[in-house]
């Protein structure tokens, strides 16, 4: 199926990704020979990304959208699926060999301060991974390290100090320049701004965007603020229990919102006008186990519009509209359009 | 300030230090506020801007480093600083109630629910049988399945939304009429912060509660307050109803929050984050607290430390410069004239 709006130059195909986690069993269960349980954290997504985009990936947490975007890059290794980078098989490749590529994909993580050695200072951080990957002579290396720390706007003297003498912006803004340090052509940014305040976040926002620009990268960007991955994405997925369930171009997504899930998200989502002030929830319902999926549709126990079919059938996703990406029997059970009855006016949050 | 005998809490003039070996980090700068009877007041800030420290030092929940330099709160007309420890001990929980950020460190865990539920039936004349039940009551109130046997259980076997949902229980079952909810919501996901928001909105409406929220999310405060202060390093920089406050912002402050956050209509113009960082509590310099990010900032804003000033009715704000603040480009968008007029 073409995922991507049009015939697009693509970056990175998933195909069928498949990443579980068996349960531990008590010694009990073991030897009365029960069968191991598998939380299935990642279940036979498929998934383009088009290279210059930005695409963003949401859900509640343990939806598995960082298992997803990690599974990707092989940084945690998949039980099953191809994934194929800029050309190249990368579940073919051996642990060696994807050493060699990996300089291509980098990550920059939520929490800075724990992926950040403690006892090493930014500089020596930011110039461990320069030699690493031999990207630019010994010599240069300081230098080069000084550049990227400008890039990132970090002051030169940040690169004496250590993760824990840095605010959580700059501390973030340390991520970041490992991250860029190597000119990656993918960069996945896994919730990069959560735990920063309002007015750190839009500053690492805009140089998000910024270095995007200036580097010509593609990002996969991972959030559960769904105003922040808005602003920020040209396309976004909706992640749902391990599988994609709505994927769209982001304008096109919060104002014609067509899974069931996603509206709810949307609905739940505070709006910023005290006038929009909504009496009652429209939230029913916790996240499903990930370990007893339910039959059918994994969204079944929790929709308010959940018919038959559903408890049968697993919903493929589907085409709605030019890139636009559902899997639910309701919304098209002929594969057609969107009906009305779950177009939503243009005001959506 | 007005209306004395409607407020239920009346704070004024509180100044609260952290005394290190070598240095005093001035976590409450002269905050005065006041929470009417049965409404919701929010206070919204960036870490570290003393909102949670405020509410500590409301139920005299602070560290031994934490001391009080002047101010009083009054609660119902009583100071909460000249009371006893015994006296406190029977107003925390029965009178002013709180519920924390997180669940699983606010919750004693080796006790089970029900153990903590019944802490608070202490000193009251219930038998067991009436503690069993309204505890049983409480949770089938904050919408936990299968109450009999969940009350037997740890929090460790709650889920997130669950755990939450645990605490509000607890700590509204000895029904306080004050309630302190310190970012209640901020470890949620979006639809379990939904049900939460919900929940304890109609708990309060039932219960005939007044709230404290503390929040850094400008979309719950829009959700639930009523009235809201902005605070920033330790004072209040902006106080007025969620309306007036979201469509007409008179602090630069607050107009740099709101327009550090994405549009809800899915605009894509760059962001104005605030520039800089916020001020070192230990090391405050003369003049107003946010002058050294401030981008309208003149030189009396160095100088001296603006006062808190009612602008217009019940809208007061901390800045040299609020008149001149028309600009200020806010969230909303009110066309209602007779509200603009109303604040002339």
């Amino acid at each position: 199926m073409e995922w991507a709006t049009d015939k697009q130059d693509i970056l990175l195909r998933v195909e069928g990704l498949y990443k579980v986690f068996p349960q531990h069993r008590n010694l009990l269960q073991v030897l009365t020979k029960q069968p191991e349980k598998l939380l299935k954290a990642v279940d036979h997504v498929s998934l383009e990304v088009v290279r210059g985009e930005i695409l963003g990936l949401v859900g509640e947490s343990g939806c598995g959208k960082s298992t997803f975007a990690k599974s990707m890059i092989r940084l945690l290794e998949p039980n099953g699926g191809t994934i194929s980078f800029d050309g190249v098989d990368l579940t073919a490749l051996s642990r060696e060999a994807h050493r060699k590529v990996c300089k291509n994909f980098q990550v920059i993580f939520q929490d800075p301060y724990s992926s950040l050695n403690p006892r090493m200072t930014i500089g020596k951080a930011i110039e461990e991974v320069l030699l690493y990957h031999h990207v630019c002579d010994k010599l240069e290396v300081a230098q080069r390290c000084k550049e990227i720390m400008r890039q990132v706007g970090l002051d030169e003297e940040m690169g004496s100090r250590y993760p824990r003498q840095l605010s959580g912006g700059q501390r973030q803004r340390a991520g970041i320049a490992r991250a860029v340090a190597l000119h990656p052509k993918l960069i996945i940014a896994d919730e990069p701004v959560s735990a920063l305040d309002v007015s750190i976040q839009a500053q690492i926002l805009n140089l998000l965007l910024k270095l995007k620009r200036e580097l010509n990268c593609t990002m996969i960007f991972i959030s559960h603020d769904l105003r922040v991955v808005r602003y920020i994405s040209d396309r976004v997925a909706v992640m749902y229990l391990g599988k994609i369930v709505e994927l769209a171009p982001a304008d096109e997504l919060y104002q014609n919102t067509a899974h069931p899930y996603s509206q709810i998200l949307m609905q739940a989502n505070p709006s910023l006008d005290p006038r929009l002030r909504k009496k009652n929830s429209l939230v029913e319902g916790e996240l499903t186990s990930p370990i007893d999926l339910p039959t059918g549709c994994r969204f079944r126990p929790r929709c308010s519009k959940a018919v038959d079919i559903c408890s049968r059938e697993e919903p493929e996703l589907r085409r709605l509209g030019p890139g636009h990406f559902a899997a639910c029997h309701y919304i098209s059970p002929n594969g057609s359009e969107i009906p009305n009855v779950v177009k939503k006016g243009t005001d959506v949050t | 300030m007005n209306k004395k005998n409607l407020n239920i809490l009346q704070v004024e003039n509180l100044e609260m230090h952290f005394v290190q070996k070598n240095k005093r980090i001035k976590a409450i700068n002269d905050v005065s506020f006041y929470v009417h009877k049965g409404e919701t007041f929010g206070f919204v800030g960036e870490s570290g801007c003393g909102k949670s420290a405020t509410c500590k030092t409301i139920l005299r929940l602070l560290p031994e480093n934490g001391e009080v330099v002047r101010g009083s709160i009054l609660y119902n007309g009583i100071n909460l600083l000249e009371q006893s420890e015994k006296q406190m001990r029977k107003i925390r929980g029965k009178e002013i109630g709180m519920i924390f950020q997180e669940p699983m460190t606010a919750l004693n865990p080796v006790l089970k629910i029900k153990e903590q539920m019944y802490e608070q039936f202490l000193g009251s004349d219930m038998t067991e049988q009436q503690k069993h039940d309204k505890a049983i009551e409480m949770l089938r109130l904050v919408g936990i399945p299968s109450p009999e046997t969940r009350l037997n259980e740890y929090i460790h076997q709650y889920s997130g939304g669950m755990r939450q949902r645990a605490m509000i229980a607890v700590t509204l079952a000895a029904e306080p009429k004050l309630l302190l909810a310190d970012e209640p919501t901020t470890a949620l996901d979006v639809t379990i912060q939904d049900q939460i928001i919900r929940l304890i909105e109609a708990l309060k409406e039932k219960l005939g509660m007044s709230m404290i929220l503390i929040t850094h999310d400008l979309g719950v405060v829009s959700e639930m307050c009523d009235r809201v202060a902005v605070m920033y390093a330790g004072s209040i920089v902006e106080m007025a109803d969620t309306q007036t406050l979201f469509a007409y912002p008179r602090h630069p402050y607050t107009e740099g929050l709101m327009q550090s956050l994405p549009k809800d209509n899915g605009e894509r113009g760059k962001l104005n984050p605030i520039q800089g960082m916020p001020p070192d509590l230990s090391r405050l310099e003369e003049g107003c607290s946010f002058f050294p990010r401030c981008k309208y900032a003149s030189k009396v804003c160095g100088t001296t430390v603006p006062q808190l000033r009612e602008i217009a009715q019940e809208h007061w704000v901390g800045c040299h410069h609020a008149e001149h603040m028309e600009h200020a480009i806010g969230l909303i968008c009110l066309e209602d004239a007779q509200h603009r007029e109303g604040r002339t």
